[in-house]
């Protein structure tokens, strides 16, 4: 942190600059250190893999088996192509929705006085709790065409209609709405940090209330909204769980669950598999660049270090229609999908004969609470997963405050890059991303491989991305003015700080 | 199908359970010659496995399956731990490959479904045979250090609240009168016992039953797990599945019904061996020694819907009729060689992408 | 084109606390230009806001050009787009993603003015700010000063009938903050609109304002030329906050119409200015402006009352003028001298009078501000 706090200093032209931009390089090495073995030397054995069409540990290293007819074959399969274009289908279907939702939510939340909005806003960042592979199986159990829920309770209303979620748009509609907070947490902190009296110039210059979101309002929230947009895109491509459970009984594939299959199937195909991941990577990446032009061309924040006054819209009576939305919302994502699991939890079996059956209390028991907790794996298990997530959230947390504070907050040589290698994870599925560490890790000496530690080291370079975005989006929201004004040097001159008193 | 279910005990039935019996007798006894007297290997083996306390099992069966044969093993020796590692089939042998090569292998033993994937790293195996080798067939014995474990069989299930009019034999899965979607298959490439599966319709039901069956266009499920919670829970209503798999889940209560079909039942034996590298090979021999021996197949029989590649089945399980089922099992020569070809063919006529 | 404006018994309360704006009646007149004046939190921006129609008031009236356009009693509330006013923000609010010329024809653009009409009268507004060179510019690579004109501009150029400015130089630095308050009121004179213009800067209120109303916790005290402000003060806070800083304790001794006698409690006594409330045995606080103080015995010939004898305490040369604190009538009391010659030294003599007519007696129990 200290260090840190010394490279913040940077942002003003100071006499001891030499200094710090010799700290500077150094802090910079250090992470850049860090993450070339958590990330980069992963990914060079993946590519290693990929490019050989070899198991590198195996079949040692070999320079002249690394052709690129490997991936070359690979660009050709058209059963690629039909993935790639499903996840292009889905991802940019489901981005849309979370597109629409994160907004609406980022705008009743912000700018309407529709009631209960700490709840909403509560409501609304919900989803990033849920695993994507729980969220998958609730949805199942829920919009399964033959036998959910949904379909079950329909029908026992008596109508015709049927909800197939085994299916594209069961699948962009299950996207769109879990990764809509990633859109809400961008274009809320946009919104809140822009001045409503940009807002109520228009109004006042004769503009509509309508007309006033149209010239004013999106045009200034574009870069959070274009931002926000492609993190959701590169968020779901990378999504293994949903289309695993929701498209496989559809036989759609993305490239997440192509990867997973050219793994699973007997014999596995790893270095295809390594292949499609890096093709994956390639277009997160470029991704992730063009997201980060947006976010450094445009400035989010109008006027700083000033707290504006929340502007809130009175909707009336509508204010209430706001609040059904939000509550449907929550509903749909987190009540619902809750439900079906604890039904699953506590159900003998999942066959319902109509609605009828589901109030049929006979069919409910502790069974798979008994299977589970006689179980002593069940126990060690549980004790593992405690102890690696406390070591990834600890560590994984430092780290990713340091990355997020340097490349947010400093102008740290080389911090450009940093940022770009802590997100390539986000590109490589989790399954191959194991076997990437597996490649690179299992030759380092002493006895870590084989140990929870291990497991550790996989988590916190895995959720890298995500931690460090979350981290940054709450980093960016607090002025740099601010910052520095706390720590006790003078605004700069352009500061629009009001200063009171005798003049 | 009221022939299949009620399970008619045989001659040869009876004579297998007395021989178990007589088996656990022995054992009891802890006797001193011999595989009847010693069925899970010399007492000097039993106290050396004692010594060593544990051992590292990987295994590509399901881990719930795994998890029972475990404690019925520490029923009869409670002093061997045994750590379980679960992977599916593919990325266990990867992973078993990629931490010999780096010298890291911590299994003591290792399971697999597909024998042809074991049979290539075979040399990563030290020799070994049970006490009661010569037990077992000969055909399904592919390697001196590579035993059948586990064997496991096909079987066709329904969910009985749906199917009014069940299927009776493999042909009837062909019948447009079960078709859109009613069906779900897993899909060839999954493993081992999959493809035995298929090889055994194309084999044996005709060239052409593949495009037939396919035409009921069925649901396609990664594997067996999902497919079994599928068929429970009505969203396809008739599946081949592995006995193993269905059969606990209808002893558990759920809607559904199984039935061996008449054309045959195409069985799979694992491939199980112990690494030369293994830090634990007394309790590893032990562990393998109990499951290969009648009682611990036995066990697996009956309380996990497997079968055997015992020569003389010590028992069957329910709704096993060894007077009409006929048991198939693959030529290991064809599985080996028509295989990439073959699931080439599969993948097309099912329309599977791969 | 100007039109009056008239708020009558305006109140607003928020959720929270006392009434931001309570009881508040006065009337600007066409072509007129009014200042509210009063330390942070007093109101004003509440009031300007709810004439432009952003807050809902509580209650009372408020009429641009004769029409109501807000009397929550009679359910009446016309939105801020069909008000025809203009509005200045104090931060600005000018759009950044629009070149300079892109703003001030935004309002034009909403009234389907056609394409040569808005290019005519973007053009003529930019040249009465002085921006006509900087027309094609981004908003954003203008200076603060600049910002202010392109927002002035912007509310300017569709000829609103009422204007409202809320504090729109405070975010300039001083100088510029001079400047541009000349060049606002002649710009606004010049168009004749009619405006309402909020700030806490005396000064500047004095200056641009053609009456002044200085408000309190919510409540207008006191609303005239800023010559009636600065020299008859109503009550003690519109006297401090004005600058009248000197306040000498005492108790009248009798009236004499307007005017009457005050005992200071060293036993002088002067004549003062006493508002109506007072009467003959009232505790009384006097306030002086520094600067009316005035130095030397002559003048007046002489003879005139309140005149004293007072011992320089300290003495702050600041260029310009030079502040003394003078010890008399038993206390401090602070004045001022211009010129940048200072003609007495500390713990000299001088002789001084206060003027009648500026020294204003309020009772005691008024409080004075307490800070600003
Ligand atoms: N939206 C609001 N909600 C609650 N209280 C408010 C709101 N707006 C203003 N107030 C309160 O009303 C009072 C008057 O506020 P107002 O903004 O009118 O003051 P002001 O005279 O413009 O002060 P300043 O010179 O600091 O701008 C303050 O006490 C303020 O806290
Ligand atoms: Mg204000």
């Amino acid at each position: 942190m200290a260090t840190s706090l010394a490279l913040a200093d940077q942002v003003r032209p100071a006499p001891r600059l030499a200094s710090f931009r010799l700290g500077g390089w150094l802090w910079s090495g250090l992470l850049l250190a860090l993450l070339a073995f958590l990330v980069l030397y992963p990914t060079f054995m993946l590519l290693y893999g990929a490019l050989s069409g070899t198991n590198p540990v195996v079949d040692g290293f070999n320079l002249s088996a690394v052709s690129l007819d490997n991936f070359i074959e690979v660009l050709a399969n058209p059963n690629v192509h039909f993935a790639l274009v499903n996840t292009l289908v889905v991802c940019g279907g489901g981005t849309a929705i979370a597109v629409v939702i994160g907004l609406g939510f980022a705008w009743i939340v912000v700018r309407t006085n529709t009631p209960c909005k700490a709840l909403i806003a509560t409501a609304g960042l919900v989803p990033l709790f849920v695993p994507p592979l729980v969220a998958g199986v609730a949805w199942t159990i829920l919009g399964s065409p033959r036998t959910g829920l949904i379909n079950t309770v329909l029908a026992w209303l008596g109508t015709d209609w049927r909800l197939n979620f085994y299916s594209m748009p069961g699948l962009i509609a299950v996207f769109g709405m879990y990764y809509a907070p990633y859109v809400y947490m961008f274009t809320s902190a946009a919104l809140r940090n822009m001045d409503p009296s940009l807002e109520e110039a228009a109004e006042i210059s004769g503009a509509s209330a309508l007309g006033t979101l149209r010239t004013i309002t999106f045009p200034l929230i574009a870069p959070a909204i274009i931002a926000a947009t492609l993190l959701s895109f590169i968020v779901m491509l990378g999504i293994y769980g949903i289309p695993a459970v929701l498209g496989a009984p559809a036989n759609i594939s993305v490239l997440t669950t192509y990867i997973f299959n050219l793994t699973a199937w007997s014999p596995p195909l790893y270095s295809t598999a390594a292949a499609v991941a890096i093709l994956l990577m390639i277009v997160t990446g470029l991704l992730v660049v063009l997201q980060q032009m947006v976010l450094s061309g445009k400035s989010f924040t109008t006027v700083a270090g000033k707290a504006f006054r929340p502007r809130s819209l009175d909707l009336g009576r509508w204010r209430y229609f706001t609040l059904a939305l939000a509550i449907v919302y929550l509903l749909v994502v987190a009540v619902l999908p809750t439900l079906a699991l604890v039904i699953a939890a506590f159900r003998k079996y999942l066959f319902f004969r109509g609605a009828a059956s589901l109030f049929d209390l006979k069919q409910y028991g502790l069974q798979h609470f008994d299977n589970l907790f006689s179980n002593p794996l069940t126990t060690l298990s549980m004790v593992n997963t405690v102890e690696v997530a406390l070591i990834t959230a600890v560590a994984g947390g430092v780290l990713a405050f340091a990355i997020g504070y340097t490349v947010n907050r400093t102008n740290a040589p080389g911090r450009r890059a940093v940022d770009l290698i802590a997100t390539l994870p986000v590109a490589i599925p989790g399954l191959v991303i194991g076997v990437a560490y597996l490649w690179a890790w299992i030759g380092l000496p002493g006895g870590l491989y084989g140990t929870i530690w291990i497991l550790a080291l996989a988590f916190i370079a895995r959720f890298m991305p995500d931690t460090v975005k979350v981290l940054s989006t709450s980093l960016m929201q607090i002025h740099r003015e601010l910052e520095e004004a706390a720590a006790g040097s003078p605004p700069s001159a352009r500061s629009c700080c009001r200063w009171r008193g005798p003049a | 199908m009221t022939k299949i279910l009620t399970s008619r005990p045989s001659r040869r039935a009876l004579v297998k359970g007395a021989l178990g019996l007589a088996a656990a007798a022995v054992a009891d006894r802890a006797g001193a010659q011999g595989p009847g007297k010693n069925p899970f290997g010399p007492p000097e083996l039993i106290e050396a496995a004692k010594q060593e306390g544990s051992l590292v099992y990987y295994t590509a069966n399901f881990a719930e399956v795994e998890r029972q044969v475990i404690a019925a093993f520490n029923k009869r020796f409670p002093f061997v731990q045994v750590e379980m590692v679960r992977a599916p089939g593919g990325q266990l042998i990867t992973r078993v490959k990629t931490e010999a090569a780096a010298g890291k292998l911590a299994a003591d033993v290792v399971d697999h479904s597909d024998r042809g994937l074991m049979l290539e790293i075979e040399n990563q195996f030290a020799d070994y045979a049970p006490p009661n080798a010569a037990d077992y067939i000969a055909d399904v014995l592919i390697s001196p250090k590579l035993w059948p474990r586990a064997t496991l069989g096909w079987s066709i299930a329904y969910n009985s609240e749906l199917v009014k009019n069940p299927p009776k034999s493999w042909m009837d899965l062909t019948k447009p009168e079960y078709g859109n979607g009613q069906i779900g298959q897993v899909i060839g490439p999954s493993g081992g016992t999959t493809w035995t599966r298929i090889m055994f319709e194309r084999q044996v039901l005709g060239e052409d039953y593949w495009r037939k069956q396919a035409a009921t266009k069925p649901g396609l499920y990664p594997s067996g797990a999902p497919l079994s919670d599928a068929l429970v829970r009505g969203e396809v209503s008739i599946a081949p599945l592995l006995y193993n798999i269905i059969w606990t889940k209808k002893r558990d209560g759920a809607p559904v019904e199984i039935f061996f079909p008449p054309e045959g039942v195409p069985i799979n034996p694992y491939a199980s061996g112990i690494p030369k590298t293994a830090s634990h090979p007394n309790a590893a021999k032990l562990f393998l020694n109990w499951n290969l021996s009648d009682e611990g197949q036995t066990f697996m029989i009956k309380e996990l819907g497997q079968l055997t590649s015992l020569k003389q089945a010590p028992a069957y399980p329910e709704g096993y009729d060894p007077e009409v089922v006929k048991v198939w099992v693959p030529n290991f020569e064809q599985y080996k060689k028509l295989h990439a070809a073959w699931m080439e063919d599969w993948n097309k006529t099912y329309g599977y992408r791969q | 084109m100007s039109a009056e404006l008239r708020v009558e018994r305006l109140r607003k309360v928020f959720a929270t606390g006392a009434p931001a704006v309570d009881d508040v009646s006065f009337a600007v007149g066409a072509g007129e230009i009014v200042a509210l004046l009063g330390p942070s939190g007093c109101g004003k921006t509440t009031t300007l806001r709810c004439v432009a129609g952003l807050e809902h008031p509580s209650a009372g009236v408020v009429r641009i050009g004769g029409a109501t356009v807000s009397a929550p009693s009679e359910g009446v509330l016309v939105p801020p787009r069909a008000r025809n006013v203009g509005m200045v923000f104090q931060s600005y609010a000018v759009w950044p993603h629009m070149t300079v010329e892109q703003n001030v024809a935004y309002p034009l653009r909403q009234r389907r003015t056609s394409r040569a009409e808005i290019e005519r009268r973007t053009a003529e507004t930019l040249k009465l700010v002085g921006l006509s060179e900087f027309a094609r510019r981004p908003v954003v690579s203008l200076s603060g000063g600049q910002m202010q004109r392109v927002a002035l501009a912007r509310s300017l150029v569709y000829e609103p009938a009422l204007l409202l400015l809320d504090e729109p130089l405070s975010n300039l630095d001083a100088n510029l903050r001079l400047r541009l308050r000349d060049d606002l009121r002649r710009i606004i004179k010049r168009t004749g609109v009619t405006a309402l213009y909020v700030t806490h800067d005396q000064a500047e209120a004095a200056v641009l304002g053609d009456r002044v109303g200085v408000m309190r916790d919510g409540r207008l005290l006191q609303i005239g030329p800023p010559a009636e402000i600065y020299n008859r003060p109503a009550e003690l806070f519109v006297a401090q906050f004005t600058g009248a800083s000197n306040l000498l304790a005492g108790r009248v001794l009798d009236r004499d119409g307007e005017f009457g006698t005050v005992e200071a409690p060293s036993g002088h006594r002067l004549v003062a200015w006493l508002p109506p409330r007072v009467s003959a045995g009232a505790a009384v606080r006097i306030a002086v402006r520094p600067e009316n103080v005035r130095f030397g015995a002559d003048g007046a010939g002489g003879s005139g009352p309140n005149r004293f004898t007072a011992r320089v305490l300290v003495q702050r040369y600041e260029g310009a003028q030079t502040v003394y604190s003078l010890a008399v009538l038993g206390g401090k009391l602070a004045a001022l001298e211009l010129g940048s010659s200072a003609r007495y030294a500390v713990d000299s003599e001088v002789d001084i009078v206060l003027p009648p007519a500026l020294c204003w007696a309020y009772p005691d129990e008024e409080d004075a501000v307490a800070n600003r």
